[in-house]
């Protein structure tokens, strides 16, 4: 059942979506006429990733040593057929799933990490600084950090913070120092703060915290999703899914996954945009950002200390409702995949966090695997899909971004 | 050939008078082109420097530049106009006119991919029955198809963006992206610019295959101190690094 031949389902490059975009993607924009925060990224990032982020090649080639990683770190992850899933349903066609919840942080998010954090180490870094929503980018950024011998600061939304205390410790075990955001250690936390002392957080605003202490203290910072460079790395999910299908004999003709700032849809389902499978994103209904949002220029974090991107968005001053699948959040998404999904090429699709809960119990029941809660997304598109034509012989391919072994507290919130 | 050197300057910055006397006195054959940019109300693509340059320059009636246009037909240097569509919308037809009136015949037009593709193939059909060339204007973030579709409706020359639109330098591998661009632009002119720093950049981008470059916010300073003897100075460097390579 499970793919092992490491070799033959690695690949050597990362693959970069922007040479074969319908068109060109709007480059990073500054709000002020005078000042330049495009400039801020020269001084928070790495200058491999900063020349990744506005790469034209189509194949990044994956150095040796972060290959090493992704090996240690369980790539690559496998792909799964699901067939109780499929018996369950009485789908006719094929539903396979690739399990990022295999590697050892849980999730896809170590993707990237392993190789902003190796750059930010080969220019001599001591400390990378990030924000977490549900937990699985910290952990990712922790582990991360520790494999680079660096140490990591992590800003976790505070309704996170509160409900996932064990993702806190794991960051802890790798050697996080880990904060509630809002907090009291940046200019915009304390701000936030007077004005609400019990402010549930956003992601937002947990990126402004990070990028304004990692500004002051001069850390690099690291990048947990909508860059085009972190999605550049989230391939290597896409790149591996293909390869695992051509193996098998098999081609995808629906690719199903979850968005938050789509780094883990992008990445798998961005290697096969040349071809003709169908492509749903799967946003959380609370956070509707592609049917509710407006496409246009806002800005990444919620102080607008970083640049603006042109991207769907909700706005960001949004403030979510409490759902449980952290990862969901954001208001905005990543620039390519506004774009795809504005030009019609992916289609959107909204699903509440009731369904997604029956999801998840059907799918652990059937494949034995929990899921994380949003994942639990990808999979209700999928279980809708299979639903509406039973006798279809489409094989669709979904993206289980991570495992939600830590996130069983969901399951006490769902109707029955 | 002869690697070509363009020169931009923001229309009525810091004043018409210094850019008059400027273009007057410029050596012979120092530069093979001028790219004139009209102020705009949003230069979204340009970097911090240019952008003041936009604001500094106050006013965006077009008739108050003629005196520069002029003095570049005089000399008979050979002129482009740089434009936002953002502003050609809303003021088209004094545009044309001007443009017109000093036989000026390419425009660039750098949002135009980015903001305004679903409405290019039109503005493009516009410009041609006005006897105006698009130049188009790619950089690393132009999609191979977008690249392929402009190479088939024009036939110009073609102005690549070294860096990717923002205003600022991010690091980047000169050579791989010019031998990019050389190799997707086959047959054609193509002049660099956004992002040449220094006289190595510029010969670097002719060792590469590049066929000239324009410089722009490397003058920004001297420019705005009035000082024409260091402008003049500085694209004599630019123009001694590129020469010397061929």
């Amino acid at each position: 059942m499970y793919q092992t031949k490491e070799q033959e389902i690695l690949p050597e490059y990362w693959y970069n979506v922007v040479p074969d975009l319908p068109e060109q993607l709007s480059p990073p924009k500054d709000s002020s006429r005078d000042s330049s925060s495009i400039e801020l990224l020269k001084q928070i990032l790495p200058e491999k990733l900063l020349e990744q982020e506005f790469s034209f090649r189509r194949n990044e080639r994956i150095p040796d040593e972060i290959m090493d990683l992704y090996i240690q770190i369980g790539r690559p992850t496998p792909l799964v057929r699901a067939r109780n899933l499929e018996k369950k349903l009485s789908y006719s066609g094929k539903i396979f799933f690739k399990y990022e919840g295999a590697t050892v942080t849980g999730s896809h998010k170590i993707n990237t990490a392993l190789p902003q954090a190796y750059y930010a180490a080969n220019e001599g870094v001591e400390e990378v600084v990030t924000e977490t929503g549900a937990g699985q980018w910290g952990t990712a950024t922790a582990l991360a950090a520790s494999l680079n011998s660096m140490r990591s600061k992590v800003f976790m939304v505070s309704t996170s913070y509160k409900q996932k205390p064990l993702r806190k410790q794991i960051m802890e075990i790798y050697g996080a120092n880990v904060v509630s955001s809002p907090s009291n250690e940046t200019d915009f936390g304390k701000k936030i703060l007077k004005e609400n002392k019990d402010h549930p957080g956003s992601l937002g605003i947990a990126i402004s915290e990070a990028v304004e202490y990692a500004l002051e203290k001069g850390y690099k910072y690291m990048l947990g999703s909508v860059m085009n460079s972190v999605i550049t790395h989230q391939s290597i999910i896409g790149l591996e899914t293909k390869k695992q299908l051509e193996l098998q004999g098999e081609e995808a003709d629906v690719m199903i996954g979850c968005v938050g700032g789509g780094s883990n849809f992008s990445g798998f389902a961005f290697p096969f945009i040349s071809g003709k499978a169908e492509m749903i994103a799967t946003t959380a209904e609370e956070v509707p950002k592609f049917t509710h949002g407006k496409f246009g220029y806002d800005f990444i974090d919620t102080a607008g200390i970083l640049p603006q991107l042109k991207m769907f968005s909700l706005g960001a001053d949004f403030v979510p409702p409490g759902i449980y699948a952290g990862g969901l959040r954001y208001h905005g998404a990543a620039p390519a995949l506004s774009m795809l999904v504005h030009s019609g090429r992916i289609r959107a699709e909204d699903v509440g966090e009731n369904e997604v809960i029956s999801a998840m119990r059907l799918f652990s029941g059937t494949q034995g695997i929990i899921p994380a809660p949003e994942s639990g997304h990808a999979i209700a598109s999928a279980i809708r899909y299979a639903r509406q034509d039973p006798a279809s012989k489409k094989t669709i391919v979904v993206n289980i971004s991570g495992h939600g072994l830590l996130d069983l507290s969901i399951f006490s919130r769902g109707k029955q | 050939m002869k690697p070509r050197l363009l020169i931009y300057f923001t229309l009525g910055f810091p004043d018409d008078q210094f850019l008059v006397k400027l273009i007057r006195d410029m050596p012979d054959g120092l530069v093979d082109g001028l790219e004139l940019g009209l102020p705009s109300a949003d230069p979204r693509y340009d970097g911090p420097k240019i952008r003041l340059t936009h604001i500094a320059a106050k006013s965006r009636e077009l008739e108050r530049f003629d005196p520069v246009l002029r003095v570049c037909g005089e000399r008979g240097i050979r002129v482009n106009i740089l434009s936002y569509y953002s502003d050609f919308e809303n003021n088209e037809r004094n545009i044309l006119s001007f443009l017109s009136r000093h036989s000026v015949h390419e425009i660039i037009v750098p949002d135009l991919l980015i903001d305004y593709a679903d409405i290019a193939d039109p503005f493009l059909k516009k410009l041609q029955s006005a006897g105006i060339s698009y130049i188009p204007f790619f950089n690393a973030a132009t999609p191979d198809r977008v690249i392929e579709k402009y190479m088939r409706s024009t036939n110009s020359w073609i102005y690549y963006g070294l860096q990717p639109s923002t205003g600022i330098n991010m690091p980047l591998d000169i050579q791989s992206v010019v031998e990019r661009a050389t190799s997707l632009l086959r047959g054609r002119d193509i002049i660099f610019g956004f992002g040449i720093r220094n006289g190595q950049d510029a010969a670097r981008i002719i060792e590469a295959g590049g066929h000239g470059i324009a410089i722009a916010t490397a003058l920004i300073d001297d420019i705005n101190r009035h000082d024409a003897d260091s402008v003049v100075h500085k694209i004599e460097e630019y123009r001694r690094a590129i020469d010397f390579v061929v």
